[in-house]
C-alpha cells in the first residue's frame, strides 16, 4: 500500500470512528423509548397499575377449559410487566374471581372471592386475599368475608371486608381483625376505591365518613368525628395522614390526629364539581383534579398553580422537573414549578396512566404500553 | 530581482482561508438546522411518532471532518486536477526545453523548481497546482507551447511561480473544497429527485394499503432533497463569489510578479495578447474540455464559463465575478508597468 493509500485508509478510518461517537439525535420529551403493541388489549383488563418498576394488570375474570373435571372455569389473572421494555415477566392465575385490588409501593394485592361477581359487583362469601410481588405470588391467605377493600403498605395487607371488618394480614397470616366499621357506600368499583389507606405508620379508614387511624399492631390511636365526610384517603405517611371530604384537604398528625392545615376547594367551584375531587399525592406534592383542572399544592396546601383541560380519571405522576396527565388531547407534561405545558403527545384514547417509572413515562392505550421520555 | 509583497493580496488570503474554513463547518450546522427543523417535523409526520429531540454534531466533529476534507483535498487535489486536463508529467527527455526554461525561472524567483506537467490540449493556457508551496506543479498546454515565442513562455511560467511564491495557489486549492462538496451535494438530490420522479412515473399499481407509504415517502422524499439542494446552492454560491473575488486579484498580483522575475512586462502582455486571440478562435467545445472546473487557475480566462452552454450560460459573469480580470485591462496594467520601468 503505498503512503497516500494509507493516508487516505486512515483518513476514512478516522472519519467513520468519529462518526459514530460525535454525532446523533438526543431524544426530547414525549419520545417514544419503548411501545409493546402487543399490550394493546389491556383496555379490556379491569384493573392496571403500577408499583415500583412492574406493572400489575388484573381481570377480574377470565374463563378456561378444566379438562379434567371437563367443565369451564373463571377465575382471576394477574399479569406483570416489566416498565423497562414492556416484557411480560409472569402470568398469575387463580381459581377464584378478583374483587378488590390494592397498590403498594412495589407489590400489589388481590382480594379474591368465589362468588359470580367481580370487581365490580356484591356479594358476600368466603375470601383470599394474595399478595403479589414483581416476582410472582409470594402469599395468599383465606379470610372470611368477601374483600372488598384493599391497602398495602410495608410488609402487610389491609382488607375491608364487606361485613365492615378491617383485617391486617401479612406472611400469608391474619395477625389481627378489627370491626365492625362503617365504610357507607364504599364498594369494590374504583369510584369509592380509596376509604382506606395504609403506610408505614398503620392504616387509616372512613368509618362512617370519619377518619380512624389504627396502628400496625390494630391499636385504634385517634378518630376524627368533626371531619364526618371523608372520601378519600389521600396517604397515610409516618407522621401525616392525608384525607379529603367534599371540599376540603386535611393535612393531621399521624400521632394525634390534630390538624397540620387544611386547604379548602375553591368557592367558583360549580355545584356539580362539588366532592367529586381527586387526589394525587406524588412526587412530595398534592395535586387535586376537579372540574378538568389540576391544581398543584404544596406541602402546606397552598395552591401553587392550576392548569385547565385534564380528564378526570387521568392519574397523576410526578417527577422533580415534571408532572404528567392525560389530557384531552393525549398525554401531557406540564413543567412542576408553574404548570406550564412542556410537551403534549397525541392519543385518541387513554385506558390507563400516565405513570411515571425509571425508564420514562407509560401510557396504557389502544396502542399498546408506550414508554415516553419524560424530559424536555 | 525586486519582489514586494504584496499586502492587499495577503490580507485577501486571509480573508479567505477564514471563510474556507468556517463555511465548511457552517455548511454541516445549516443542515443540522434544517433537520432539527423541518426534518424532525417531516418525520414525526412519517412516522405518526413523537420526534421532539433534536439532531446534534459535535463542533470537534464539523471541524474534524472538514479538516479530513481539506486533508484530502491536499492529498489528491493535484492529482484531481492533472486529470481534470489529461496533463502528464514532463521529464527532462520529452520536455528538456520546458523545464530548463522552468528552473531558471525559479531560481530567479527564489523558490524551489516545481513539478511540470503537459496538457494534451491545443487550447493555449497554462495554470499551477499546489497544496504546498515546496510541491508545486506548473501545467502548461501543447498549445501554449506551439502559440507562443520563447520570451512570452517565460512570462507565462513567472506569472504561474509567481502565484506559487505568492501561495495564493494553495489558498485557491483550498477554496475549492466547498465549491466541490455543495455541487456534489446538490448534484445528489437532483438525481435522487429525478429517479423518484421516473420511479412514480413509472408505477403501474399501488394497492389501497401501500398508497400511503409511497405518498408518504415522496413527500419526505421531495422535501429533503429539495432542502438539501437549497442549503448546497445557497453554500454554492458564497463560496463561488469568495474564490472567485480572490482569483481576480491574485491575477494582477501574478502579473506584477510575473513582470518582476523576468524584467520584461511586454512579453507577458504579448502572451495575453496571444492566448486571448487563439482561444477566441476555438470551438466551444475544445474550450469546455480544457475547463475542467480549474478555470480559476488558468493564465487566462476561457471564454466559456464551467456552468455555461454555448451562449446559454446558466450563471451569468454579471452577478458571479469572473474569475480573471479583463485580459485588455492587465495588458494596460502590463503596459504602465512598463513604462515605470522605462
Amino acid at each position: 500500500m503505498t503512503s497516500r493509500r494509507r493516508f487516505l485508509a486512515s483518513l476514512a478510518t478516522l472519519a467513520a470512528g468519529a462518526t459514530l461517537a460525535g454525532c446523533g439525535y438526543y431524544p426530547g420529551g414525549g419520545d417514544i423509548r419503548w411501545r409493546e403493541e402487543s399490550l394493546g388489549g389491556l383496555y379490556r383488563t379491569d384493573e392496571v397499575a403500577v408499583a415500583g418498576e412492574t406493572l400489575y394488570t388484573v381481570t377480574d375474570s377470565t374463563q378456561s377449559y378444566d379438562v379434567e373435571e371437563e367443565t369451564w372455569t373463571r377465575g382471576a389473572e394477574v399479569v406483570a410487566y416489566d416498565t423497562a421494555d414492556g416484557s411480560e415477566r409472569y402470568s398469575e392465575g387463580f381459581e377464584e374471581r378478583a374483587r378488590a385490588f390494592g397498590v403498594g409501593e412495589s407489590d400489589v394485592a388481590v382480594g379474591l372471592g368465589s362468588d359470580d361477581t367481580g370487581l365490580g359487583g356484591e356479594g358476600p362469601s368466603s375470601s383470599a386475599v394474595a399478595r403479589i410481588g414483581p416476582d410472582g405470588r409470594q402469599w395468599t391467605v383465606t379470610v372470611d368475608a368477601a374483600v372488598e377493600q384493599l391497602a398495602v403498605a410495608d410488609e402487610r395487607v389491609y382488607a375491608v371486608t364487606a361485613e365492615g371488618a378491617l383485617v391486617a394480614c401479612a406472611d400469608g397470616e391474619v395477625r389481627w381483625r378489627r370491626g365492625s366499621y362503617d365504610l357507607g357506600n364504599a364498594g369494590p368499583d374504583r369510584e369509592s376505591s380509596a376509604l382506606v389507606g395504609a403506610g408505614p405508620a398503620g392504616v387509616v379508614l372512613a368509618d362512617g365518613g370519619e377518619p380512624v387511624h389504627l396502628a400496625p399492631d390494630g391499636t385504634e390511636r385517634w378518630r376524627r368525628p368533626d371531619i364526618s365526610l371523608v372520601q378519600q384517603v389521600v396517604d397515610v405517611g409516618s407522621d401525616r395522614v392525608h384525607v379529603a371530604d367534599e371540599t376540603t384537604l386535611y393535612a393531621l398528625a399521624a400521632e394525634s390526629g390534630e390538624s397540620r392545615w387544611t386547604a379548602q376547594e375553591s368557592a367558583d367551584l360549580p355545584e356539580y364539581a362539588l366532592g367529586r375531587a381527586r387526589y394525587h399525592r406524588t412526587g412530595g406534592d398534592f395535586y387535586r383534579v376537579v372540574d378538568a383542572e389540576l391544581h398543584a399544592l404544596d406541602d402546606t396546601g397552598e395552591t401553587r398553580w392550576t392548569n385547565e383541560g385534564v380528564e378526570r380519571e387521568t392519574n397523576v405522576a410526578a417527577g422533580e422537573t415534571s408532572v404528567f396527565v392525560h389530557t384531552g388531547s393525549g398525554v401531557t407534561a406540564l413543567s412542576a414549578d408553574d404548570g406550564s405545558r412542556n410537551w403534549t403527545v397525541e392519543y385518541d384514547r387513554i385506558d390507563a396512566g400516565p405513570f411515571l417509572v425509571d425508564a420514562g413515562v407509560l401510557v396504557v392505550s389502544g396502542q399498546g404500553v408506550t414508554c415516553h421520555v419524560p424530559r424536555g | 530581482m525586486e519582489w514586494e509583497p504584496d499586502r492587499g493580496l495577503q490580507f485577501r488570503m486571509a480573508v479567505a482561508l477564514v471563510l474556507v474554513a468556517v463555511l465548511p463547518v457552517a455548511f454541516v450546522y445549516a443542515f443540522v438546522v434544517a433537520i432539527n427543523t423541518v426534518g424532525l417535523e417531516l418525520l414525526e409526520w412519517a412516522t405518526d411518532r413523537p420526534w421532539n429531540g433534536r439532531v446534534y454534531v459535535k463542533p470537534w466533529l464539523a471541524v474534524g471532518a472538514v479538516a479530513v476534507g481539506f486533508a484530502a483535498q491536499f492529498a489528491l487535489g493535484d492529482r484531481v486536477a492533472l486529470h481534470a486536463v489529461d496533463a502528464r508529467r514532463a521529464d527532462r527527455d520529452s520536455h528538456p526545453d520546458l523545464l530548463a526554461r522552468v528552473d531558471r525561472l525559479a531560481q530567479t524567483a527564489g523558490i524551489e523548481s516545481p513539478s511540470v506537467a503537459v496538457s494534451r490540449s491545443g487550447v493555449p493556457n497554462a495554470f499551477a497546482v499546489s497544496p504546498r508551496p515546496s510541491d508545486a506543479t506548473v501545467v502548461v498546454t501543447d498549445g501554449l507551447i506551439d502559440s507562443l515565442d520563447g520570451d512570452e513562455l517565460d512570462a507565462v511560467l513567472a506569472h504561474e511561480l509567481a502565484h506559487v511564491k505568492n501561495r495564493d495557489v494553495t489558498v485557491m486549492s483550498l477554496s475549492y473544497f466547498l465549491p466541490s462538496l455543495t455541487y456534489a451535494v446538490a448534484t445528489v438530490a437532483f438525481f435522487i429527485l429525478k429517479g423518484l420522479f421516473y420511479v412514480v412515473g413509472n408505477a403501474r399499481h399501488v394497492d389501497d394499503d401501500g398508497a400511503k407509504g409511497v405518498v408518504v415517502a415522496i413527500v419526505v422524499i421531495t422535501v429533503s432533497a429539495l432542502i438539501t439542494a437549497a442549503i448546497s446552492v445557497l453554500f454554492w454560491v458564497a463560496s463561488y463569489v469568495l474564490f472567485r473575488t480572490l482569483s481576480q486579484y491574485r491575477e494582477h498580483a501574478a502579473d506584477r510578479g510575473a513582470a518582476a522575475i523576468t524584467g520584461d512586462p511586454l512579453a507577458l502582455a504579448s502572451a495575453l495578447r496571444t492566448v486571448d486571440d487563439e482561444m477566441s478562435g476555438m470551438p466551444d467545445s475544445d474550450l469546455r474540455d480544457v475547463d475542467g472546473g480549474l478555470e480559476a487557475l488558468y493564465v487566462a480566462p476561457i471564454d466559456d464559463y464551467q456552468f455555461g452552454d454555448g451562449d446559454r450560460e446558466l450563471i451569468s459573469s454579471d452577478i458571479f465575478p469572473a474569475t480573471h480580470p479583463d485580459t485588455e485591462e492587465r495588458i494596460e496594467r502590463l503596459q504602465e508597468l512598463a513604462g515605470e520601468r522605462a
